[in-house]
């Protein structure tokens, strides 16, 4: 699949390639406790649709979750280990999809959590070239399972 | 820093990792990826097997004169339903 954007030829290899390195970038700033480095991965006015948080929209969306990210990370180590299950690429758009599985150390001592969420995300691709996220949905992972009896019946 | 990649690029590359035939980054990133990814992990122990079945060629040592019985089995039955 090849796409043509201003007359110039994409390659969608490379484009989730990017997409990889914008995503790696994101979890380095994470393991690091870096809310700028962080922040870069974002749009300027994306849309936050975390769980267990109200839903931000706009410019407000990233000054919310700045504030959310410095208060984590002063008080946590933090540890991301990103699985993307796929990248799909449609000119100048993307979405990824997969699990963040955060570990969280107290940094004044106590027991690590680690929370596995299942997320979605969509990509835009700024003029500069530079892929940023403009919409974040996530949800707390369920462990794999047999579907219930009744509906391996039917 | 190890760059991200997709379940889906380790699928497409997992017998080229288990072959050796891929660059070095390429390998680090599917390394890093086995470690968080349990399906990813059943998919490249479960290729490894079969390629470990496929190139034991005592798994596949057939019996004496399997092959005249098996030509002539086949001659029975194409002359039975009348050929190809």
């Amino acid at each position: 699949m090849e796409g043509c954007e201003g007359g110039k030829i994409r390659n969608p290899m490379n484009e989730v390639y990017e997409i990889n390195v914008a995503k790696a970038r994101l979890r380095d700033a994470y393991n690091a406790g870096n809310v700028d480095l962080l922040l870069m991965a974002f749009a300027d006015e994306f849309t936050d649709m975390s769980s267990g948080k109200p839903s931000f929209f706009g410019a407000d969306a990233k000054s919310v979750f700045r504030m959310r990210m410095t208060n984590l990370f002063e008080q946590n180590q933090a540890t991301l280990i990103v699985t993307i299950i796929a990248i799909r690429v449609f000119a100048g758009a993307a979405f990824d999809y997969g699990w963040h599985s955060l570990t969280l150390t107290p940094r004044e001592g106590g027991e690590s959590t680690t929370t596995r969420k299942r997320y979605f995300e969509t990509w835009q691709k700024t003029a500069s070239g530079e892929w940023k996220i403009n919409l974040y949905i996530d949800n707390v992972d369920v462990a794999p399972m047999m579907p219930d009896a009744d509906i391996l019946i039917q | 820093m190890v760059i991200e990649i997709s379940c889906e690029e380790v699928w497409r590359e997992v017998s080229n990792y288990l072959d050796d035939e891929i660059t070095p980054e390429l390998r680090a990133r599917m390394r890093e990826h086995f470690k968080g990814c349990k399906h990813c992990t059943a998919v490249l122990d479960g290729t490894r097997n079969v390629m470990r079945l496929v190139g034991d060629a005592k798994a596949f040592v057939l019996p004496a004169g399997f092959s005249d019985r098996l030509y002539q089995k086949l001659e029975r039955k194409l002359s039975k339903d009348g050929g190809l």
